[in-house]
């Protein structure tokens, strides 16, 4: 029996849906498109937050991710860390998931030296730490969960944390991260030090900040890898999320079409089987 | 029962006190957390070995996909022990295994979704299509080119995710403080022993 086009439309094969998506996704990234990018509000204050940070401010950075957030995390960690480093910025990164310190090792050995960072002085690492949750809160006393750096050199030794006291001595805190660590910092660090805080992840965990960006406890948000393009437009430092954000939006726009195609189907044989029972 | 007691007591009163001696034993209970933390992972890789190993032993079906995880774990283990974490080896492990690997699995995702929306997204009454119309508002919002034709879009999809998003959220996030604090309240009353092992009360 000939199938409707109704039907058809519904019904396309998973395998030609894949293949599909990856040619869509694929050329992009092969031949740049050059679509248009929006930068949104939220993009917009964090990075005027981080711009207005006099040379020498300490910025604590949370790495928050593994290779599974890589694609949307990565690019936002390296276009925030250009923009410290090119506003002179000192910062600590802390590893909250235990791929992180790889990540923060990437920075140290790929961007620092771009930018004369020199380790010890002008940014460190810090080890990871488990718990998640826990492991913010321990930080509100931060000798008591850190005392010595990724390296294992005892933190006194290391000029960055000359005179530091604790989490009161902290101008900024970011974060590059797939998982809870903005909320946790917003519940556990900001009502006690008001630091003031910067989100960056994947565009996924932004739908459960915005009762904290509404309450003025997360100061600016920096979503997936569209947010990470928009910084990167802000800062003027191109990196990989621009030409990343072709192959995205191509791949959004698939989606919707594809959502559009199986209603209009859906809709025409919802019709037809009304028609055939006369209703 | 009386330790869990004694340990939310001091760590409730803490929030109050911010000196003196409660403030200092409930700071240590909070970083005593991050061991215990710690000690669970090393009980999961603990429990991980042993459902293996025993798979491996039994010879049962996928003992060959055991095998290769115990393996892995074991050189990732030994590199970062002998090693150290910053050795050339325990690097090229990293980017030449572990993240094409983790990645490559993740970006899978990618087809799924698009398989689902296509078959899920469809609007069967009015609920599904207020899920729809929000999504692809969202989703178009963020592609650029759509946004040059539609001026509007960013702004909307930005309503969408500040206005009806936040005020359920905020909904979602105060109802699950007050079950955490209704669970917290019994496991310090004694009522909710579950956690030790001993059944449901």
């Amino acid at each position: 029996m000939r199938r409707s086009w109704a039907t058809a439309v519904q019904s396309i094969d998973r395998r030609v849906l894949y293949a599909l998506t990856f040619v869509i996704v694929l050329l992009p990234l092969v031949r740049p498109l050059g679509f248009p990018l929006n930068i949104t509000p939220n993009t917009r204050r964090a990075f005027e937050i981080i711009d207005a940070l006099p040379e020498g401010s300490l910025v604590f950075h949370s790495v928050g991710f593994d290779p599974s957030g890589d694609a949307e995390v990565w690019p936002q960690m390296q276009a925030l860390s250009r923009h410290f480093m090119s506003k002179g910025l000192r910062i600590v990164y802390f590893p909250t998931n235990v791929g992180g310190d790889m990540y923060a090792e990437a920075i140290r050995a790929q961007l620092a030296p771009k930018f004369g960072y020199e380790y010890g002085r002008d940014f460190a690492i810090l080890p990871f730490k488990a718990g998640g949750a826990p492991a913010i809160a321990a930080m509100a006393d931060f000798y008591s969960l850190y005392t010595v750096d990724r390296d294992g050199t005892p933190l006194s030794e290391l000029p960055i944390f000359d005179g530091f006291r604790g989490m009161q001595d902290v101008s900024l805190i970011t974060t590059s991260s797939t998982g809870d660590d903005a909320l946790f910092l917003a519940v556990y660090l900001e009502p006690k030090f008001h630091i003031p805080i910067v989100v960056g992840g994947a565009a996924t965990i932004m739908p459960v900040l915005g009762p904290y960006l509404a309450s003025g406890q997360i100061k600016g948000i920096i979503s997936g890898l569209a947010g990470a393009a928009e910084y990167e437009v802000l800062s003027e430092m191109p990196g990989q999320a621009i030409g990343a954000m072709d192959a995205q939006s191509a791949g959004h726009l698939f989606i919707a079409c594809l959502v559009i195609l199986g209603n209009v189907g859906f809709f025409a044989q919802s019709r037809a089987v009304r028609r055939k029972e006369g209703v | 029962m009386a330790v869990g007691f004694l340990s939310g007591l001091i760590v409730i009163l803490k929030y109050f006190a911010q000196e003196g001696i409660i403030s200092r034993i409930g700071t240590d209970l909070i970083a005593w957390r991050v061991t215990v933390a710690a000690f669970a992972l090393g009980l999961g890789a603990a429990n991980l070995i042993q459902v293996h190993a025993r798979a491996i032993i039994r010879r049962e079906k996928n003992a060959d996909s055991s095998f290769l995880l115990l393996a892995t774990m074991a050189v990732f283990t030994v590199l970062g022990v002998v090693s150290g974490p910053n050795s050339a080896a325990y690097k090229w492990f990293w980017d030449n295994v572990y993240q094409p690997i983790y990645g490559g699995i993740a970006s899978l995702l990618a087809f799924m979704i698009v398989s689902a929306s296509y078959r899920a997204f469809k609007v069967r009454n009015w609920q599904s299509a207020v899920l729809m119309i929000s999504a692809l508002i969202v989703i178009l919002g963020q592609v650029g080119l759509v946004s040059r034709v539609f001026a509007g879009l960013p702004s909307l999809s930005q309503w969408v995710m500040s206005v009806p998003n936040t005020a359920g959220m905020r909904g979602i996030t105060i109802g699950g403080a007050l079950g955490a604090i209704a669970l917290s309240l019994r496991v310090i009353l004694g009522f909710e022993r579950s956690y030790m092992g001993g059944g449901q009360q």
